[in-house]
């Protein structure tokens, strides 16, 4: 009988334990909430994302993604609910779409212009001509007067 | 940049040249249009921004347009907002005591979980309408700066009155009976 009974108690010991196992391995850690909630940001709280965020509406988000995980949404999914409920600006990333491809796509509309710019001035640019000096002849009177000195150095130094 | 240099450009480069031109300023034009929408709040005596707004409970659609001849009295506001909860039985006294009297009290709710809303309409027994501010499109239109805030809109579809903070029930009877007939 008391075979019987420990047999059932660790029956039931093994059922509690899986259970509890399972049910820890849906719910979603907090670092599984953090890795979406830091890609977004709460139109309350300028600048914080929302893993970073105390308030109380950022702490209902975060419910409502750990809730979302739970249900098994992808991040995706998880985002788009969130762009769908408070608009793209939830995004730290701005989507390729509309006037976030305009965002994406303006520095290289600018680069393509400086290029362009600088390009067009380096054309035209005339390289500058080096004049070159013109060699010391003999025949002007400042060279004979420089030969004179030289000599007459070279005739005191004895050499 | 000599005479000669202007007389040997193609056509093809004044095209781009005039096509490069209108892209940059399309561009100016568009950066420098959401820098002013973003500042530019609705003003009294003008046509209030155009909403809809989604009820929470039937679903119906409620704009500007629908409730044309109606004071419309729209109110931003979230769960989360401590002084939303001491706002919400003044406006629901607002909606009690002119509901026969074409004023609608429209509630948006911003920035908030359905769960968390649906549970603060029900703890304060609010019975006007109430909607989710989706993709936060309506307080974007009215450039809101928090919540609560308050625009009473006059039956002719003008904003009337703009209350930042909390509304009570005395400060917007004031501004109905100065509206109504």
């Amino acid at each position: 009988m008391r075979f019987l009974l420990r047999a059932l108690l660790l029956c039931a010991a093994v059922f509690l334990w899986s259970v509890s196992s399972v049910q820890a391995q849906d719910a979603p850690t907090d670092d599984d909430v953090n890795d979406i909630a830091k890609q977004l940001f709460c139109p309350t709280c300028e600048n914080i994302p929302l893993d970073q965020c105390g308030t109380d509406a950022c702490i209902q988000w975060r419910a409502t993604i750990s809730d979302l995980l739970a249900d098994g949404n992808t991040e995706a999914d998880i985002k788009a609910y969130f762009v769908a409920q408070h608009g793209e600006r939830v995004l730290n990333v701005p989507t390729a779409r509309g006037f976030g491809l305009l965002l994406w796509l303006s520095p290289l509309l600018f680069a393509v212009i400086a290029l362009g710019v600088y390009i067009r001035f380096a054309r035209n640019t005339q390289p500058v001509k080096v004049v070159q000096a013109a060699p010391v002849t003999a025949t002007t009177p400042q060279a004979d007067y420089i030969s004179q000195v030289e000599a007459e150095l070279d005739r005191r130094r004895g050499l | 940049m000599t005479a000669d240099s202007e007389q040997q450009r193609s056509p093809l480069f004044y095209v781009i040249s005039a096509l490069v031109f209108v892209a940059l300023a399309a561009l100016l034009w568009l950066l420098g249009s959401r820098i002013i929408r973003g500042t530019a709040p609705p003003v009294a005596g003008e046509i209030a921004p155009d909403f809809a707004l989604t009820d929470f409970e039937t679903g119906e659609i409620h704009t500007l347009e629908s409730l044309e001849g109606k004071i419309i009295v729209l109110n931003f506001w979230a769960s989360w907002c401590v002084p939303c909860a001491t706002e919400a039985p003044e406006l629901e006294a607002i909606q009690q005591a002119y509901a026969d009297r074409d004023v609608v009290v429209l509630g948006v709710d911003y920035a908030d979980t359905e769960t968390e809303a649906l549970a603060f309409l029900e703890k304060y027994e609010i019975t006007y309408i109430n909607g989710p501010d989706l993709g936060t499109r309506i307080s974007q239109a009215y450039r809101i700066k928090g919540v609560p805030e308050t625009y009473v809109i006059a039956p002719d579809g003008t904003l009337a009155e703009t209350i930042i903070g909390p509304a009570t029930s005395a400060h917007l009877s004031g501004i109905l009976d100065d509206l109504l007939p």
